[in-house]
């Protein structure tokens, strides 16, 4: 007891700087596991630069981190309808988490992220899905483009 | 529009690496779906490596369990077959894309990574293997090389994926009289289409089977022998990518009055069962290959109750799922016959039951085969 908690600096696209308990970026982040575990963070001088992830996302990625640090003994629904309610974010914001935890290693993040966006393409029309991920230019000819219209006429 | 919801909005370009990810942790139909997409996802979401990234992905979702139903006299030849849901019981349309009339049947052989083995005849003798993927429809024949053999003592199937590939192979093996030493087989390949390697096996054993089980590209058969080859007396394996037997004695302790195998804690379990007064004991000793052609033999589960049934029975990690008839015949009025089939889950750690699913019928049919099966998008 008595010695404080360690922090360690990330710093955002914005160069907005913010402190975070090492120990859950440490838990949930592979990327910065790896950087204290080789040494190569300074706790005294050093922080953590983030220059693709925007202040705002960086914010949700650390409250996504704590509470998962501080209530992972709470029970499943709990998190669950936390989790539901962390990302009611517009499609951009969860683009922007995406990357963010991309970037940093957060498995269950991912996992949760993947898991919203699978729900997303479900039971959607194709040209549906190509809107959600921005497929401009499928490559089938015509023709082709024709023939498999016909052949799965429930999914167009 | 209305129901315009942020969820409608497209995202912007995600990487083609983080869609990969998205795409093989998806659902079958939305990957078959998203097919369409592209010609680049196309080509994509059908290659080998998605394939079997896709399968390692959804492995633990989705057991389904085949029952192959039919009348009597036939051995292993069923006329349809029964789709279950492990987890839930629900039950699922399973319809071979090939009919066949009243003199045809279907016999399954084995499902590996999604795809179906099957041996169907639409009369006669003219019987045909078929590879059939339930989600795809997709087809593949091949020639039934045990067409020659009838009458043979032994002709058996196993059918299996080679590990980490996406070819499959077909392996047969016969012999004609019980009292012959020498165990023929011959092997089909997905990759050349083609029987191409045979060979003969010397072995102690008279009977061998008829059930096998598959695992790792190799496979377990029983040798019986005995005065009505009830005696388990060895473990024969073949391996279908090294193309080599071996037959490891049954260790003393682990026979008993009735034996099977069984797929169990992704390996293989041989099943003891003893009757103890009313109550019936089962045994499950997981078995593991050593080096030198050797098998370990662990003693892993021990149940005892009242009704579970000898065979046949499945076990789905720690749970044993039964398959029980009934048959009920009253006088010899053809309408008072009626068959009642019983799925149900046996909870080995709290020793409860729980029915998944009953099934009646108003004639006397008979349960013919079980196989675990999980869905897949591999290539026929």
């Amino acid at each position: 007891m008595g010695s404080p908690v360690k922090k360690i600096m990330l710093c955002s696209s914005e160069k907005e700087i913010f402190s975070v308990e090492e120990q859950v970026m440490v838990q949930h982040s592979v990327i910065i596991n790896n950087m204290i575990e080789d040494g190569s963070y300074n706790h005294e001088e050093s922080k953590i630069p983030l220059d693709c992830v925007d202040s705002k996302t960086l914010k949700k990625v650390i409250d996504y981190c704590t509470h998962h640090t501080h209530h992972h003994n709470d029970n499943q629904e709990d998190l669950e309808a936390w989790d539901a309610q962390f990302l009611n974010v517009d499609s951009n914001g969860l683009y922007d988490l995406l990357m963010a935890a991309n970037y940093l290693e957060i498995r269950n993040l991912l996992d949760l992220i993947y898991g919203t966006i699978k729900n997303m393409i479900k039971g959607k029309k194709i040209d549906e899905i190509r809107r959600i991920f921005n497929i401009k230019d499928h490559g089938f000819t015509p023709e082709e483009e024709e023939q498999n219209r016909k052949e799965y006429p429930h999914f167009y | 529009m209305s129901d315009i919801t942020h969820k409608r909005v497209p995202l912007p370009h995600i990487n083609d690496e983080l869609l990969w990810k998205i795409f093989s942790k998806s659902h079958h139909k939305t990957v078959g779906k998203c097919r369409m997409l592209s010609k680049k996802w196309r080509h994509k979401l059908s290659s080998p490596y998605f394939v079997k990234q896709h399968f390692m992905e959804n492995k633990l979702r989705d057991k389904q369990m085949i029952i192959g139903v039919g009348y009597l006299p036939f051995d292993e030849k069923s006329k349809w077959f029964l789709c279950v849901d492990v987890a839930s019981g629900q039950q699922f349309d399973f319809n071979i894309p090939i009919p066949i009339d009243n003199f045809g049947y279907y016999v399954l052989i084995g499902s590996d990574q999604g795809n179906i083995c099957l041996k169907f005849s639409q009369g006669g003798f003219n019987s045909t293997l078929m590879i059939l993927n339930p989600l795809t429809r997709r087809m593949a024949f091949v020639t039934d090389k045990a067409r020659k053999h009838c009458s043979h003592a032994v002709s058996l199937y196993a059918f299996s994926y080679v590990l980490d590939t996406i070819e499959y192979r077909i392996v047969h093996v016969y012999k004609k009289h019980y009292k012959d030493k020498v165990l023929s087989w011959t092997l089909y390949n997905s990759y050349e289409a083609e029987w191409t390697y045979s060979g003969n096996f010397q072995t102690k054993t008279q009977k061998l089977g008829p059930k096998n089980i598959v695992d790792k590209g190799v496979v377990y058969w029983i040798g019986w022998e005995g005065v009505r080859f009830e005696e388990p007396t060895s473990i024969i394996t073949f391996s279908l990518q090294s193309r080599l037997f071996s037959e490891v004695n049954v260790p003393h302790e682990v026979r008993s009055s009735n034996n099977s195998l069984t797929n169990f804690n992704n390996g293989v379990g041989f099943i003891s069962y003893n009757n103890i007064g009313f109550t019936r004991e089962v045994v499950v000793w997981e078995i593991t290959p050593k080096a030198n052609d050797k098998l370990g033999w662990e003693k892993m589960i021990k149940v005892s109750g009242i009704g579970i049934p000898y065979n046949p029975t499945i076990f789905v990690g720690k749970d044993i799922i039964s398959v029980m008839e009934f048959r009920g015949s009253f006088g010899s009025a053809n309408d008072s016959e009626s068959t009642d089939l019983l799925i149900s889950r046996f909870k080995f750690m709290t020793a409860r039951r729980k029915h998944l699913l009953h099934r009646n019928w108003n004639e006397n049919v008979y349960v013919k085969s079980i196989s675990m099966h999980l869905q897949g998008l591999y290539p026929v």
